[in-house]
Protein backbone atom coordinates (compact mmCIF):
# COMPACT_ATOMS: atom_id res chain seq x y z
CA UNK A 1 0.00 0.00 0.00
CA UNK A 2 2.76 2.45 0.97
CA UNK A 3 4.66 1.54 -2.24
CA UNK A 4 1.56 2.24 -4.30
CA UNK A 5 1.24 5.59 -2.55
CA UNK A 6 4.88 6.32 -3.32
CA UNK A 7 4.39 5.47 -7.01
CA UNK A 8 1.19 7.49 -7.28
CA UNK A 9 2.76 10.49 -5.53
CA UNK A 10 5.90 10.31 -7.67
CA UNK A 11 3.90 10.07 -10.87
CA UNK A 12 1.76 13.04 -9.84
CA UNK A 13 4.94 15.00 -9.04
CA UNK A 14 6.46 14.14 -12.45
CA UNK A 15 3.38 15.35 -14.30
CA UNK A 16 3.03 18.40 -12.04
CA UNK A 17 6.61 19.52 -12.57
CA UNK A 18 6.39 18.95 -16.32
CA UNK A 19 3.30 21.14 -16.31
CA UNK A 20 5.07 23.86 -14.30
CA UNK A 21 7.97 23.84 -16.80
CA UNK A 22 5.51 24.27 -19.65
CA UNK A 23 3.45 26.96 -17.91
CA UNK A 24 6.59 28.96 -17.16
CA UNK A 25 7.44 28.73 -20.86
CA UNK A 26 10.90 27.45 -20.07
CA UNK A 27 13.15 26.44 -22.92
CA UNK A 28 13.58 28.16 -26.26
CA UNK A 29 16.76 28.95 -28.08
CA UNK A 30 18.21 28.52 -31.53
CA UNK A 31 21.52 28.28 -33.35
CA UNK A 32 21.96 31.98 -33.70
CA UNK A 33 24.84 32.35 -36.13
CA UNK A 34 27.67 30.64 -37.99
CA UNK A 35 30.10 31.38 -35.16
CA UNK A 36 27.86 29.57 -32.70
CA UNK A 37 27.50 26.59 -35.03
CA UNK A 38 31.28 26.39 -35.42
CA UNK A 39 31.83 26.62 -31.68
CA UNK A 40 29.26 23.90 -30.99
CA UNK A 41 30.77 21.59 -33.61
CA UNK A 42 34.32 22.05 -32.32
CA UNK A 43 33.24 21.72 -28.69
CA UNK A 44 31.18 18.58 -29.19
CA UNK A 45 33.21 16.66 -31.74
CA UNK A 46 36.69 15.78 -30.58
CA UNK A 47 39.36 16.96 -32.99
CA UNK A 48 36.91 18.62 -35.38
CA UNK A 49 38.27 21.83 -36.89
CA UNK A 50 35.71 23.90 -38.73
CA UNK A 51 36.26 25.66 -42.03
CA UNK A 52 32.83 27.24 -42.37
CA UNK A 53 29.19 26.81 -41.53
CA UNK A 54 25.71 27.19 -42.91
CA UNK A 55 22.92 27.74 -40.40
CA UNK A 56 19.30 26.95 -41.21
CA UNK A 57 17.08 29.96 -41.59
CA UNK A 58 14.97 28.82 -38.62
CA UNK A 59 18.04 28.31 -36.40
CA UNK A 60 17.11 24.70 -35.77
CA UNK A 61 19.97 23.04 -37.65
CA UNK A 62 23.33 23.72 -39.21
CA UNK A 63 26.01 22.12 -41.35
CA UNK A 64 29.60 22.83 -40.46
CA UNK A 65 32.37 21.98 -42.92
CA UNK A 66 35.50 20.49 -41.41
CA UNK A 67 39.03 21.17 -42.61
CA UNK A 68 39.49 17.43 -43.13
CA UNK A 69 36.50 17.20 -45.49
CA UNK A 70 34.11 15.79 -42.90
CA UNK A 71 30.89 17.57 -41.99
CA UNK A 72 29.33 18.31 -38.62
CA UNK A 73 25.58 18.01 -38.59
CA UNK A 74 23.98 20.06 -35.83
CA UNK A 75 20.40 20.05 -34.71
CA UNK A 76 18.60 21.88 -31.97
CA UNK A 77 17.70 19.38 -29.26
CA UNK A 78 15.40 21.08 -26.80
CA UNK A 79 17.30 24.19 -25.85
CA UNK A 80 20.69 22.63 -26.59
CA UNK A 81 22.49 21.48 -29.71
CA UNK A 82 23.34 17.88 -30.57
CA UNK A 83 26.01 17.08 -33.13
CA UNK A 84 27.15 14.25 -35.36
CA UNK A 85 30.26 14.01 -37.50
CA UNK A 86 29.56 12.67 -40.98
CA UNK A 87 32.34 11.56 -43.30
CA UNK A 88 30.28 11.17 -46.45
CA UNK A 89 26.91 12.69 -45.64
CA UNK A 90 23.82 11.63 -47.50
CA UNK A 91 22.21 14.93 -48.46
CA UNK A 92 18.95 15.45 -50.31
CA UNK A 93 17.86 18.80 -51.69
CA UNK A 94 14.21 19.53 -50.92
CA UNK A 95 12.03 22.55 -51.50
CA UNK A 96 12.61 23.64 -47.89
CA UNK A 97 16.35 23.16 -47.77
CA UNK A 98 18.86 20.35 -47.38
CA UNK A 99 17.73 17.15 -45.72
CA UNK A 100 20.74 15.43 -44.17
CA UNK A 101 20.63 11.80 -43.06
CA UNK A 102 22.43 11.27 -39.77
CA UNK A 103 22.50 7.51 -40.29
CA UNK A 104 20.97 6.98 -36.84
CA UNK A 105 17.31 6.25 -36.27
CA UNK A 106 17.15 8.03 -32.91
CA UNK A 107 18.96 11.15 -34.16
CA UNK A 108 16.92 11.17 -37.36
CA UNK A 109 17.23 13.10 -40.59
CA UNK A 110 17.84 16.80 -40.13
CA UNK A 111 16.47 19.59 -42.31
CA UNK A 112 18.76 22.58 -42.67
CA UNK A 113 16.09 25.01 -43.76
CA UNK A 114 16.97 27.37 -46.56
CA UNK A 115 20.37 25.73 -47.12
CA UNK A 116 21.57 24.79 -50.57
CA UNK A 117 20.13 27.85 -52.22
CA UNK A 118 23.53 29.35 -52.94
CA UNK B 1 17.62 -6.70 13.00
CA UNK B 2 15.77 -3.37 13.34
CA UNK B 3 14.32 -1.90 10.18
CA UNK B 4 15.02 1.68 9.18
CA UNK B 5 13.06 3.95 6.85
CA UNK B 6 14.38 4.87 3.41
CA UNK B 7 15.47 8.54 3.73
CA UNK B 8 14.87 9.07 0.01
CA UNK B 9 11.12 8.51 0.41
CA UNK B 10 10.94 11.30 2.99
CA UNK B 11 13.04 13.61 0.82
CA UNK B 12 10.90 13.29 -2.32
CA UNK B 13 8.46 16.12 -1.42
CA UNK B 14 11.44 18.41 -0.72
CA UNK B 15 13.00 17.38 -4.07
CA UNK B 16 9.79 18.31 -5.87
CA UNK B 17 9.57 21.71 -4.18
CA UNK B 18 13.23 22.50 -4.90
CA UNK B 19 12.91 21.52 -8.57
CA UNK B 20 9.88 23.81 -8.83
CA UNK B 21 11.80 26.61 -7.08
CA UNK B 22 14.75 26.17 -9.46
CA UNK B 23 12.36 26.38 -12.40
CA UNK B 24 11.15 29.72 -11.11
CA UNK B 25 14.77 30.91 -10.86
CA UNK B 26 15.33 29.74 -14.45
CA UNK B 27 12.18 31.60 -15.52
CA UNK B 28 13.53 34.78 -13.93
CA UNK B 29 17.17 34.47 -15.05
CA UNK B 30 17.67 32.16 -18.02
CA UNK B 31 14.81 30.10 -19.43
CA UNK B 32 17.22 27.86 -21.34
CA UNK B 33 18.38 26.27 -18.09
CA UNK B 34 15.26 24.13 -18.26
CA UNK B 35 13.74 22.46 -21.28
CA UNK B 36 10.28 20.99 -20.63
CA UNK B 37 10.91 17.87 -22.74
CA UNK B 38 14.30 17.24 -21.16
CA UNK B 39 12.80 17.71 -17.70
CA UNK B 40 9.97 15.31 -18.46
CA UNK B 41 12.48 12.74 -19.75
CA UNK B 42 14.62 13.09 -16.63
CA UNK B 43 11.66 12.83 -14.27
CA UNK B 44 10.18 9.86 -16.14
CA UNK B 45 13.54 8.10 -15.94
CA UNK B 46 13.59 8.88 -12.22
CA UNK B 47 10.13 7.44 -11.77
CA UNK B 48 11.08 4.29 -13.68
CA UNK B 49 14.18 3.98 -11.55
CA UNK B 50 12.05 4.10 -8.40
CA UNK B 51 9.87 1.29 -9.74
CA UNK B 52 12.94 -0.75 -10.74
CA UNK B 53 14.47 -0.15 -7.31
CA UNK B 54 11.37 -1.44 -5.53
CA UNK B 55 11.24 -4.52 -7.78
CA UNK B 56 14.88 -5.42 -7.18
CA UNK B 57 15.23 -4.08 -3.63
CA UNK B 58 14.07 -7.29 -1.95
CA UNK B 59 16.61 -9.41 -3.80
CA UNK B 60 19.45 -6.98 -3.07
CA UNK B 61 18.54 -6.89 0.62
CA UNK B 62 18.34 -10.70 0.75
CA UNK B 63 21.77 -10.99 -0.87
CA UNK B 64 23.22 -8.44 1.55
CA UNK B 65 21.77 -10.38 4.48
CA UNK B 66 23.20 -13.62 3.11
CA UNK B 67 26.68 -12.09 2.79
CA UNK B 68 26.35 -10.54 6.27
CA UNK B 69 26.15 -14.08 7.75
CA UNK B 70 29.86 -14.40 7.00
CA UNK B 71 30.80 -11.07 8.63
CA UNK B 72 34.16 -10.56 10.26
CA UNK B 73 32.86 -8.41 13.14
CA UNK B 74 29.63 -7.90 15.05
CA UNK B 75 28.83 -4.22 14.74
CA UNK B 76 26.35 -2.75 17.20
CA UNK B 77 23.63 -0.16 16.59
CA UNK B 78 25.52 2.85 17.89
CA UNK B 79 25.73 6.31 16.30
CA UNK B 80 29.49 6.13 15.73
CA UNK B 81 29.08 2.93 13.70
CA UNK B 82 26.50 4.75 11.58
CA UNK B 83 29.09 7.45 11.04
CA UNK B 84 31.77 4.97 10.04
CA UNK B 85 29.28 3.13 7.82
CA UNK B 86 28.48 6.44 6.11
CA UNK B 87 32.14 7.18 5.40
CA UNK B 88 32.94 3.65 4.17
CA UNK B 89 29.77 3.53 2.09
CA UNK B 90 30.84 6.82 0.52
CA UNK B 91 34.21 5.24 -0.31
CA UNK B 92 32.41 2.23 -1.81
CA UNK B 93 30.32 4.70 -3.82
CA UNK B 94 33.49 6.35 -5.11
CA UNK B 95 34.84 2.99 -6.30
CA UNK B 96 31.50 2.08 -7.86
CA UNK B 97 31.17 5.47 -9.54
CA UNK B 98 34.71 5.40 -10.93
CA UNK B 99 34.04 1.93 -12.33
CA UNK B 100 30.74 3.18 -13.71
CA UNK B 101 32.74 5.58 -15.89
CA UNK B 102 35.63 3.29 -16.73
CA UNK B 103 33.95 -0.04 -17.43
CA UNK B 104 31.44 0.00 -20.27
CA UNK B 105 29.18 -2.59 -18.64
CA UNK B 106 28.60 -0.34 -15.65
CA UNK B 107 28.58 2.77 -17.85
CA UNK B 108 25.69 1.33 -19.85
CA UNK B 109 23.58 1.70 -16.73
CA UNK B 110 25.08 4.93 -15.39
CA UNK B 111 25.12 6.83 -18.70
CA UNK B 112 21.41 7.53 -18.23
CA UNK B 113 22.24 9.97 -15.44
CA UNK B 114 24.67 11.86 -17.71
CA UNK B 115 22.65 11.89 -20.90
CA UNK B 116 20.92 15.21 -20.30
CA UNK B 117 22.63 18.25 -21.81
CA UNK B 118 21.19 20.25 -18.94
CA UNK B 119 22.45 20.50 -15.42
CA UNK B 120 19.68 21.23 -12.99
CA UNK B 121 17.93 19.55 -10.10
CA UNK B 122 15.80 17.45 -12.42
CA UNK B 123 19.06 15.93 -13.73
CA UNK B 124 19.67 14.54 -10.23
CA UNK B 125 16.49 12.52 -10.56
CA UNK B 126 17.45 11.16 -13.99
CA UNK B 127 18.42 7.66 -12.89
CA UNK B 128 18.97 4.27 -14.41
CA UNK B 129 16.45 1.47 -14.76
CA UNK B 130 19.13 -1.19 -15.06
CA UNK B 131 21.16 -0.70 -11.90
CA UNK B 132 20.37 -4.18 -10.61
CA UNK B 133 21.07 -5.82 -13.96
CA UNK B 134 24.45 -4.08 -14.19
CA UNK B 135 25.40 -5.56 -10.77
CA UNK B 136 26.29 -2.18 -9.28
CA UNK B 137 25.22 -3.42 -5.84
CA UNK B 138 28.30 -5.68 -5.71
CA UNK B 139 30.42 -2.70 -4.68
CA UNK B 140 28.66 -2.51 -1.30
CA UNK B 141 29.14 -6.17 -0.42
CA UNK B 142 32.47 -5.61 1.41
CA UNK B 143 30.62 -3.52 3.98
CA UNK B 144 28.38 -6.45 4.86
CA UNK B 145 31.40 -8.74 5.02
CA UNK B 146 33.03 -6.36 7.48
CA UNK B 147 29.90 -6.66 9.59
CA UNK B 148 27.80 -3.54 9.03
CA UNK B 149 24.14 -4.61 9.21
CA UNK B 150 22.37 -4.32 5.83
CA UNK B 151 19.68 -2.01 7.24
CA UNK B 152 22.37 0.34 8.53
CA UNK B 153 24.21 0.36 5.19
CA UNK B 154 21.09 0.95 3.12
CA UNK B 155 20.05 3.74 5.49
CA UNK B 156 23.35 5.62 5.12
CA UNK B 157 23.32 4.92 1.38
CA UNK B 158 19.93 6.63 1.26
CA UNK B 159 21.36 9.64 3.08
CA UNK B 160 24.22 9.69 0.56
CA UNK B 161 21.72 9.78 -2.31
CA UNK B 162 19.72 12.56 -0.66
CA UNK B 163 22.92 14.63 -0.26
CA UNK B 164 23.73 14.23 -3.93
CA UNK B 165 20.47 15.86 -5.00
CA UNK B 166 21.28 19.48 -4.19
CA UNK B 167 24.67 19.51 -5.95
CA UNK B 168 22.98 19.18 -9.37
CA UNK B 169 22.48 22.88 -9.92
CA UNK B 170 23.99 25.91 -11.61
CA UNK B 171 22.15 28.23 -9.24
CA UNK B 172 24.84 27.84 -6.59
CA UNK B 173 28.30 29.06 -7.57
CA UNK B 174 30.85 28.06 -4.98
CA UNK B 175 30.52 27.16 -1.32
CA UNK B 176 32.95 28.43 1.37
CA UNK B 177 36.53 27.23 0.82
CA UNK B 178 36.60 24.85 3.77
CA UNK B 179 33.42 23.20 2.48
CA UNK B 180 34.74 22.92 -1.09
CA UNK B 181 37.89 21.31 0.32
CA UNK B 182 36.08 18.43 2.02
CA UNK B 183 32.62 18.04 0.55
CA UNK B 184 31.26 17.39 -2.90
CA UNK B 185 29.61 20.59 -4.08
CA UNK B 186 27.69 21.92 -7.09
CA UNK B 187 30.98 23.27 -8.49
CA UNK B 188 32.82 19.94 -8.18
CA UNK B 189 29.90 17.99 -9.57
CA UNK B 190 29.41 20.32 -12.53
CA UNK B 191 32.92 19.28 -13.51
CA UNK B 192 31.90 15.64 -13.22
CA UNK B 193 28.95 16.14 -15.59
CA UNK B 194 30.95 18.13 -18.11
CA UNK B 195 32.25 16.86 -21.44
CA UNK B 196 35.03 19.42 -21.76
CA UNK B 197 38.19 17.36 -22.37
CA UNK B 198 39.79 18.82 -19.24
CA UNK B 199 36.89 17.59 -17.11
CA UNK B 200 36.24 14.12 -18.55
CA UNK B 201 36.29 11.33 -15.95
CA UNK B 202 36.93 13.54 -12.97
CA UNK B 203 35.31 14.13 -9.55
CA UNK B 204 33.63 10.81 -8.86
CA UNK B 205 32.80 11.62 -5.24
CA UNK B 206 29.41 11.11 -3.70
CA UNK B 207 29.55 13.19 -0.53
CA UNK B 208 33.23 13.59 0.36
CA UNK B 209 35.41 15.09 -2.37
CA UNK B 210 38.45 13.98 -0.38
CA UNK B 211 38.35 10.61 -2.21
CA UNK B 212 39.08 12.35 -5.52
CA UNK B 213 41.84 14.41 -3.96
CA UNK B 214 43.29 11.25 -2.42
CA UNK B 215 43.12 9.08 -5.54
CA UNK B 216 44.18 11.70 -8.08
CA UNK B 217 40.88 12.22 -9.90
CA UNK B 218 40.09 15.71 -8.66
CA UNK B 219 39.71 18.62 -11.07
CA UNK B 220 38.54 22.07 -9.97
CA UNK B 221 35.99 24.02 -11.98
CA UNK B 222 37.52 26.90 -13.90
CA UNK B 223 35.86 30.14 -14.79
CA UNK B 224 37.66 30.19 -18.16
CA UNK B 225 36.38 26.73 -19.11
CA UNK B 226 32.67 26.64 -18.38
CA UNK B 227 31.27 23.12 -18.22
CA UNK B 228 29.34 21.78 -21.20
CA UNK B 229 27.00 19.04 -20.08
CA UNK B 230 25.95 15.75 -21.55
CA UNK B 231 27.87 12.83 -23.00
CA UNK B 232 30.56 12.63 -25.66
CA UNK B 233 27.94 11.55 -28.19
CA UNK B 234 24.77 13.34 -27.13
CA UNK B 235 21.55 11.46 -27.73
CA UNK B 236 19.73 14.03 -29.83
CA UNK B 237 16.49 12.31 -28.88
CA UNK B 238 13.98 12.50 -26.03
CA UNK B 239 12.88 8.91 -26.57
CA UNK B 240 12.59 7.48 -23.07
CA UNK B 241 13.42 3.89 -24.01
CA UNK B 242 16.43 5.00 -26.07
CA UNK B 243 17.67 7.08 -23.14
CA UNK B 244 17.27 4.11 -20.80
CA UNK B 245 18.80 1.40 -22.98
CA UNK B 246 20.91 2.96 -25.76
CA UNK B 247 24.29 1.91 -24.39
CA UNK B 248 23.09 -1.64 -23.77
CA UNK B 249 22.01 -1.72 -27.41
CA UNK B 250 25.44 -0.39 -28.36
CA UNK B 251 27.19 -3.13 -26.39
CA UNK B 252 24.98 -5.81 -27.94
CA UNK B 253 25.71 -4.53 -31.47
CA UNK B 254 29.44 -4.33 -30.84
CA UNK B 255 29.64 -7.76 -29.24
CA UNK B 256 27.65 -9.21 -32.14
CA UNK B 257 29.94 -7.77 -34.80
CA UNK B 258 33.27 -7.99 -32.93
CA UNK B 259 36.01 -10.08 -34.55
CA UNK B 260 36.78 -12.66 -31.89
CA UNK B 261 36.31 -13.19 -28.16
CA UNK B 262 39.03 -10.81 -27.07
CA UNK B 263 37.30 -7.94 -28.86
CA UNK B 264 33.90 -9.07 -27.55
CA UNK B 265 35.17 -8.94 -23.98
CA UNK B 266 36.80 -5.59 -24.68
CA UNK B 267 33.48 -4.08 -25.75
CA UNK B 268 32.04 -5.11 -22.38
CA UNK B 269 34.79 -4.39 -19.87
CA UNK B 270 37.01 -1.74 -21.47
CA UNK B 271 36.29 1.98 -21.01
CA UNK B 272 33.45 3.59 -22.96
CA UNK B 273 34.64 4.52 -26.45
CA UNK B 274 37.13 1.67 -26.68
CA UNK B 275 37.10 -0.21 -29.98
CA UNK B 276 39.12 -3.16 -31.23
CA UNK B 277 40.52 -1.13 -34.14
CA UNK B 278 41.02 2.13 -32.25
CA UNK B 279 38.54 3.94 -34.48
CA UNK B 280 36.56 5.52 -31.64
CA UNK B 281 37.30 8.08 -28.97
CA UNK B 282 37.89 7.38 -25.32
CA UNK B 283 38.34 10.03 -22.64
CA UNK B 284 42.10 9.60 -23.01
CA UNK B 285 42.20 10.14 -26.78
CA UNK B 286 39.87 13.12 -26.53
CA UNK B 287 42.01 14.70 -23.82
CA UNK B 288 45.25 13.98 -25.70
CA UNK B 289 43.90 15.53 -28.90
CA UNK B 290 42.68 18.57 -27.00
CA UNK B 291 46.04 18.98 -25.27
CA UNK B 292 47.86 18.72 -28.60
CA UNK B 293 45.61 21.40 -30.05
CA UNK B 294 46.14 23.64 -27.03
CA UNK B 295 49.89 23.28 -27.47
CA UNK B 296 49.67 24.04 -31.20
CA UNK B 297 47.56 27.13 -30.53
CA UNK B 298 49.89 28.14 -27.71
CA UNK B 299 52.88 27.81 -30.00
CA UNK B 300 51.14 29.75 -32.76
CA UNK B 301 50.18 32.66 -30.51
CA UNK B 302 53.42 32.71 -28.52
CA UNK B 303 55.40 35.89 -29.26
CA UNK B 304 58.88 35.37 -30.69
CA UNK B 305 61.62 35.44 -28.05
CA UNK B 306 62.91 38.93 -27.34
CA UNK B 307 66.52 39.63 -28.29
CA UNK B 308 68.86 39.21 -25.36
CA UNK B 309 69.90 42.39 -23.64
CA UNK B 310 72.71 42.72 -21.21
CA UNK B 311 71.51 43.26 -17.68
CA UNK B 312 67.90 42.22 -18.31
CA UNK B 313 66.37 40.10 -15.56
CA UNK B 314 66.33 36.40 -16.42
CA UNK B 315 62.73 35.98 -15.26
CA UNK B 316 59.75 38.21 -15.08
CA UNK B 317 58.57 38.99 -11.58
Amino acid sequence: MSQLLLFAGSLAAVLGLALVARLLRLGGGAIAAEAEAIREAEDQLAGFEAAGAQVGSDGRAALVRGRDGSVALLKLHGTRVAARRLVSPEVRRTGAGLLVASGERAFGDVLVRGAGDD
Amino acid sequence: MPSLPNPVNFAIPVFVLLVAAEMVVAWAKDRRRYCPRDTLTSLALGFGSTVAGVLSGGIVFAMATWVWQYRLFDIAWAWYWFLLAFVLDDLAYYVFHRSAHRVRWFWASHVVHHSSQHYNLSTALRQTWTGFFSLGFLFRLPLFLIGFPPAMVFFVAGLNLVYQFWIHTEVIGRMPRWFEAVMNTPSHHRVHHATNPRYLDRNYAGVLIVWDRLFGTFEPERDDDRPRYGIVKNLGSFNLLWAAFHEWVGIARDVWTAPGWRARLGYIVKPPGWSHDGSRDTSETIRARWQARQQRQGAATKPPPAPERTGAPSKAA
